[in-house]
């Protein structure tokens, strides 16, 4: 291993050491706030800030490492307004929905949750006979929206189950599901590809 | 989260595609090949947008998009942590072996395979897809990051985790943590230890550290290599070789 790789793996060591340690006793005192931390991110960020917070920032290998997430945070958005730097691939669309709590319904009960862009209408229909099984289905409500049709959509549940996946075909998906009580609609996300068939 | 539903600006969108993107290519080596796809991280890159919109604090002077890429990408790096780095049981091992395989079956002949497809050609259910799907290991480290593709850059192929060391290697650890932390109080400033560790363990781009300094990227690459031969020396004066 050469200097330059041993330097890494020992600023590493110290990395995962004293994050345990300060995390656990707070030894080197209060951590920054997050809006010095973004300050401190910016142009002249460092020569502007004052030497107690620079002493903390350049010892603390968990404000450093937030530290760092700024610049990454910075250049995403600066990504955004630089021309000609979109991917090939068209930009998906990006959606989500949330079952109220006072909403709950029987496990019997069919459910029908609107997307909060109001494009979609996410249901659960369960077998009255055995409610455990029944239909997860995702409808393209706004009529003659020919946008998404035949485009794949994916819908995942608030821990990232994927609860349904596949094209739009008349604005229509749908599948059977074993385990309909697995499925956590709290908050529920859909995904539809930008690119068409 | 309070139930007022918000919309999902296109700008919105974009942001979290591009930190998808960021993320997948940084710690996703496998491509399409691997667990986690694309799509995986703009579910968690929306979960972590609506957290971030729930706890947005104009006061705070942090702009907004920039607040969002933070939380995002965070919310996609958690994913990543919350992958089990442990050995799963053998009869979980083959099953996740088998999706793997199938997986790069239809891989080889150009069809990305939903789980439906691979539920047919395992003849499992689209659930059982999905739970094995969700139990693949990932031996990504998580602080692996941004190395690749920038001047000077050093990819890091090791895989550290305080799990599991055994008592040797946790000592040996403890020992070096502590020899660097001296090695870093002991250069003359702050500013010496920021360019050393923004650098070198953070990843940051030379363009980056010179702005935040307010010096010039001449400057910051003849500081940083300054400071690298002073840490040399003194981790080397405590007996640890650095050639």
């Amino acid at each position: 291993m050469d200097t330059a790789n041993k330097l890494v793996s020992s600023l590493e060591i110290w990395k995962e050491v004293y994050s345990n340690r300060i995390a656990g006793d707070g030894e080197i005192g209060d951590h920054l706030p997050m809006e010095d931390l973004y300050n401190m991110a910016g142009p002249g960020g460092i020569e502007k800030a004052d030497d107690k917070a620079l002493n903390h920032l350049s010892l603390c290998p968990i404000c450093l490492e937030e530290w760092a997430s700024w610049f990454s945070a910075q250049r995403a958005v600066d990504e955004l307004d630089r021309p000609g730097s979109s991917e090939d691939e068209p930009i998906p669309a990006m959606t989500y929905g949330m079952r109220e709590a006072a909403a709950t319904a029987k496990p019997d009960e069919p459910i029908n949750i609107r997307s909060s862009c109001g494009r979609f209408i996410f249901g659960l229909l369960p077998q009255l006979d055995n409610p455990e099984k029944g239909m997860v289905t995702l409808e393209a409500v706004a009529g003659g929206d020919m946008a998404v049709e035949g485009r794949y959509v994916t819908v995942r549940d608030r821990n990232g189950l994927m609860v349904l996946e596949g094209r739009l075909r008349h604005g229509r998906l749908a599948r059977t599901c074993e385990k309909l009580s697995e499925i956590d609609l709290t908050t529920w996300t859909l995904v539809v590809d930008g690119k068409k068939e | 989260m309070d139930k007022v539903h918000v919309m999902i600006t296109p700008k919105e969108t974009a942001l979290v595609r591009g930190v998808a993107s960021e993320v997948y290519s940084v710690y996703c080596p496998a491509g399409e090949a691997g667990e986690i796809t694309k799509d995986d991280l703009y579910h968690y890159g929306i979960i972590g947008l609506l957290e971030a919109k729930q706890k947005y604090d104009r006061s705070k002077g942090v702009p907004w998009l920039a607040f969002a890429a933070y939380r995002v990408r965070g919310a996609m790096l958690d994913q990543f942590r919350k992958q089990p780095m442990i050995r799963l049981p053998q009869a979980r091992q083959k099953k996740v072996k088998e999706l793997k395989e199938a997986r790069m079956d239809f891989l080889r002949n150009g069809v990305k395979a939903d789980s439906e497809m691979l539920a047919g050609r395992l003849k499992w259910s689209v659930e059982e897809v999905h739970r094995v799907s969700s139990m693949t290991p990932s031996l990504m480290p998580v602080d692996a990051d941004r190395r690749e593709g920038e001047e000077g850059a050093r990819f890091r192929g090791v895989v550290l985790t305080g799990d599991g060391d055994d008592p040797e290697t946790a000592a040996l650890k403890d020992e070096m943590a502590a020899l660097v932390n001296r090695c870093l109080e002991a250069l003359p400033s702050p500013q010496d230890r920021l360019v050393i560790v923004s650098r070198v363990l953070e990843g940051l781009k030379l363009r980056e550290v010179a702005e935040t300094l307010g010096c010039s990227l001449e400057n910051v690459r003849q500081w940083q290599k300054r400071v690298e031969k002073m840490m040399k020396v003194r981790m080397e004066s405590h007996g640890w070789s650095m050639d």
